[in-house]
This record gives structure tokens, sequence and C-alpha cells, in this order.
């Protein structure tokens, strides 16, 4: 048996072979390999053999290589340049004008897609096209996309949840479900900041004079049918309660090929660009989950879990107050660490203190999936940031910081909110369940 | 490499037909074409360990750099030889796992416990053959390594450090 001190040892060894740059999958085999061998010997590393199989021939995984197929294939169908015109025919009329767009487009593709780089570097791509003759302020502009595209692994179909759910036996259904109230509000407290922005410095936004007629935007609303409609299809089927999440994704792969056939944009060369891309994204998520079940399996024979708890417990802190520090730690954690490898690599740890003070797992994972929003976007390590500014391709870094700022702000609001009220997460799942 | 990811994706892509296929039997037939769940678990480990080779040749597996591209070039070039190393001995470790269960599977003729009663041994060779080449795949990746390194930090840079941001970028949008 492992006491605290040990575990703390092993945790911030870990961290440091992730920092001299081992692959993160590595990094947490070999801490599991080292702390069998340290407290027990060679065969307990080979115990878990056999469960090598049952993990990576789960039913569950499935879904992962399905929602990533779906995201590629939707990615490449070409309807993103026309779903962005169609927003901005309805959102930029209210003040801040297009940058509602940006936000609505990164949430609507972002629910389906999944992937906050892919989404960062697709919308980003379309918007800094049309922003580029009008007067905007550039900060915002840069600050309201990259913001926007993290809501992607929070708004089911998200793979983060499943990767959550999996590791943690925790219902999909019930994550998915949490996820939706959030997403919504994230979106709506994003487009609130741009309004208020936009309000207080009217030179931030040029003000939308001219809009297509009424005929024609309604017309153009089909655009936005394509995503919206496998979303509903693919969320419906789950609750409808007569598809698992992992039917639902097969169901929105074979919609998204019907609609990048409609299109015309289904190629022999589309589709291999597309699988290549799925096969390689799914076996980089599918070796991080394998690394961190094994570690999962030896921390939890090495009695970490019972360590954490009774420190805990001595400690005598109240699950809200762990909480708080949880914020704290994840936000420092956030700042060096690639997200998902976060959320792998802390869930041994931290996993079984939340469920000994109480807190629901269901509740719990949306939290961590903001955090890890929040450290898409906060320097030094803020993905999204890199890949706006890397699509916007001159100019200086520090006007996308300087954008992201009050997004910033609006996300650490949301934890707070979702600290205090935590019925906002909870409310649909237990209306569903 | 390419064709692994190619004939990976056809099997996702022909798993997803046959599963919309069961969901639709079901509801209007109220038939059930047996065993999907279990061929879908198969499809996952299989093309998964393959793709983990895939995903090693495109330098896809997520390691973290913050502090790597802080560190004086020829250090870096140290410390991406040693992660592909121990990648490589990271998948001859699950290699070996994967052997213990596939040998245990053959000894005992094991068949899966569902109507299909699929013989565990094949779909669990094709697994432990993607692990194996992906362990290769790493020693490949780090020969590649060294044999650049002869021309320079620059060149080994390109073969093993982690992708730069314009590269990942590239990457979505192809």
């Amino acid at each position: 048996m492992i006491d605290i001190t040990g575990a703390l040892i092993g945790f911030a060894i870990m961290l440091g072979l992730m920092f001299i740059g081992l692959h993160v999958g590595i990094a947490m085999l070999a801490i599991g390999v080292l702390g069998a061998l340290v407290y027990f010997g060679p065969p307990v590393l080979l115990s878990f053999g056999t469960n090598l199989w049952s993990v990576m021939n789960d039913f569950l995984l499935t879904t992962i290589p399905l929602f990533v197929l779906l995201g590629e294939l939707l990615l490449r169908s070409g309807i993103t340049k026309n779903m962005y015109d169609s927003l901005s025919d309805w959102l930029s009329r209210l003040p801040g004008g297009l940058l509602h767009t940006n936000i609505g487009a990164c949430s609507l593709f972002a629910a389906v897609s999944g992937s906050s780089v892919a989404t960062a570097a697709t919308i980003g791509t379309v918007a800094l096209n049309e922003f580029k003759r009008r007067a905007y302020s550039e900060p915002l502009v840069l600050g309201s996309i990259a913001a926007g595209a993290t809501l992607g692994i929070l708004i089911p179909p998200s793979v983060n949840l499943i990767i959550y759910g999996a590791l943690t036996n925790t219902s999909i259904g019930q994550l998915f479900a949490a996820g939706i109230v959030p997403g919504i509000l994230l979106t709506v407290l994003f487009m609130a900041i741009i309004a208020v922005a936009a309000i207080l410095r009217p030179s931030v936004a040029e003000r939308v004079t001219t809009k297509p007629p009424r005929a024609e935007r309604l017309r153009r609303l089909r655009h936005l049918m394509p995503p919206l409609g496998i979303f509903v299809v693919v969320m419906g089927a789950i609750y409808g309660g007569w598809a698992t999440p992992t039917e639902a994704a097969a169901l929105g792969v074979v919609l998204a090929f019907a609609l990048a056939g409609a299109n015309r944009t289904l190629t022999f060369a589309m589709l291999h660009e597309a699988f290549i891309a799925t096969t390689r994204t799914s076996a980089m998520l599918l070796f991080i989950i394998t690394a961190a079940f094994f570690l999962n399996f030896i921390v939890g024979i090495l009695g970490v879990p019972q360590a954490m708890t009774r420190y805990v417990t001595d400690l005598g802190l109240g699950p809200v107050e762990m909480i708080w520090l949880l914020v704290l730690f994840y936000l420092i954690l956030g700042c060096f660490l690639e997200t998902l490898s976060m959320m792998v690599g802390t869930i041994p740890v931290v996993m079984p203190v939340i469920l000994h003070l109480g807190i629901d797992p269901v509740w719990f994972g949306i939290f961590l999936v903001i955090m890890m929003e929040l450290a898409l976007i906060t320097p030094p390590v803020g993905m999204n940031l890199y890949v706006v500014q890397g699509v916007r391709g001159r100019g200086q870094l520090s006007d996308v910081y300087n954008g992201i700022a009050p997004f910033v702000l609006a996300m650490l609001a949301m934890v707070a909110l979702i600290i205090l009220v935590p019925q906002i997460v909870m409310i649909v799942p237990e209306l569903l369940y | 490499m390419r064709l692994i990811g190619i004939l990976a994706g056809y099997a996702c892509l022909g798993l997803s037909f046959l599963i919309v296929v069961e969901i639709v039997a079901r509801k209007l037939f109220n038939f059930s074409i047996q065993g999907v769940d279990e061929i879908g678990g198969y499809v996952v480990a299989v093309t998964g360990t393959f793709g983990m080779a895939l995903a090693a040749a495109n330098r896809a597996h997520t390691r973290i750099d913050v502090l790597l591209v802080r560190l004086p070039p020829r250090t870096q070039a140290v410390l991406n030889l040693l992660a592909y190393l121990c990648l490589a001995a990271g998948a001859a470790f699950m290699a070996y796992m994967a052997w213990r269960t596939l040998a245990d599977s053959l000894a005992f003729n094991s068949v899966s416990s569902t109507p299909l009663q699929v013989p565990l041994w094949i779909p669990q060779s094709l697994w432990l053959a993607g692990l194996v080449i992906f362990g290769l795949t790493a020693i490949v990746m780090a020969a590649r390594g060294v044999w650049a390194l002869g021309q320079g930090l620059a060149h080994a840079d390109r073969v093993l450090a982690p992708p730069t941001v314009a590269e990942e970028i590239e990457e979505a949008r192809r």
C-alpha cells in the first residue's frame, strides 16, 4: 500500500516524463510500471495482460473512431462557407455584428466536429477572410474564434466526454445530456460579452447596414440544416431510446456520408484523406486511453484511492472547498499540459477524492471539460490561440492574447456558476434519467 | 502507412453502415443481426493498433512540447530520439501482454461467449500484429532520426520533433 507522499512523487515523476517530451501515453505506462515494480514486483504487471484485450475491444470505444470520422467527413463536405453566411444573415444585426457569427458558427460546427483545432482552423479560415475588408477590432475577431472553437468539447456529442465516461464508468448518455445547458449558456455568455463590448465601445465592430432581403435569408437558411440535422438525429436517437451512443455515431457517419454525396464533394481522394485523418486521430486517442486504463489499474491495486481519500479526510475539506482547490489546480496545470493529457493524467488521483466527497461524477465531468476549454485558451500552451494566429499568418500573437481575455473571464464566470448552481449541469440528465 | 489509414477507414465506414442496417432492421422488422457490437469491438481493437503505427509515423501521438522547445537544440534532438525509443519499448511491452493473451486463447481454443462464437485467436492475432508494426514503426522513426542527425539538427527536427502549429493547421485543412 502506498502513502500520499509516494502517490504524489509518482504523479510528479509522470509530469516530469511528459515535460522532457516523452509521448504522453508512454509517460503514463512508465509510471504505472515503475509503481508496480517498486511496490509489488513483475507478476502484478502481467496480471493486466488480459485486461488489455478487453479495454481495446470495448464496444463503447467504437464510438470514438465513429465520431471522429463523422467530424472529418463533415469538415470536408464543403458546408462551412454557406453555413457561415447563413448564420451572419441572422446574427449580424446584434450589436457586435459579424463577431456573433464567429461564435454561432463555431458552436454549431463544433457540436458535430468535436475537435477544437479543426474548428478553429476551419472557421478561422472562412471568418478571417470575411473580416479582411471590414472595420472590426482585430483582437476581438481573433478572440471570438479561439474562444468559440473551445465549445466543441463541451457541446455533445463530445469525444472528450466519451473518454471521461469510459475511464470513470459514467453514463455517456447522461454526460451528453449534462453538456447541453452549460454549452448553450457559455455560447450566450460569449455573445453577451461581444454585445457589451460593442455597446461600450462602438468602434470595435462596424454596424451592418445592408442586409439581404428576407426571402433570400430564408432561402439560405437551408445551409444550416446539415449540421443542425445531424446533431438532432444523433442526439434524438440517443434520448429517443432507440440507439446507444455508438449506434447514434454510426447513424451520424452515414448521414454525413450522404450529405457529402449530395454536395458533390464525395470523391475517393476526399474519402481517403478523411479515413487517414480518422485512423490517426482515433489511434492517438486509443493509445492514451489504453495507457490510462493501465495506470488506473495499477493505481487501484497500489491503494492510491485510499491514500488520497484518507488525506482529504484528514485535511477536513468539504466538497465545495475541494472543487475550488481543483479549479486552481487545473488552471495551473492547464497552462502547461495539453488538454486531453491533463484530463486523463489526473483522473486516477482526483476521481477517488471526488467520489469520496459525494460529488456527482456527471457534474464533475462537465466541470473538467470546462477546465479543459479554459486550458485551450490560456497562454502559454493554449492551443487554440496558436491555431488562430497560425491561420491569420501575420501580426503579433499578443493581439490574440488581448482578444481572448474577456472570453477567459466569461469562462471563469461559467465555472463559478456551475459550482454555485450545480442544477445548471444536472437538470437535463435528471429530467431524462 | 497511408494504406493502413485507408483500409481502417473503410472498416469504420462499413461498420457504420452495418450498425445502421441493424438499427433499421431492429426498429422496423423486429429482427436483429447478431453480434454487430462484437464486430465493432474487433474493428476498433485492430484498426486501433495498426493506426497507432500510422500515428507514430506521422508524429501524431501526443507529446508535451512546452519545455522541450525551450531547450538547447542538441538536448532537444537527444530527447526526441529518447521519446521514440521509449515509444518502441512501450509498444513492445503492450505486444508482450497481447502475445500472452493470444497464447492463452490458442491454448484453450477460446471462442467468444456470444452467438457468433468467433475463435478469439483470429481478431487477437491481427491485434497483436498491429502492436508489433507499431513498435517497428517507432524503431524505424528513431533510426530515421539518427540518419537525419548526420545531415544536421534541422533535418532531424523535421523527422522527430513534435509537429509545429503550422503543420497541424496544414493537416486540419487538408
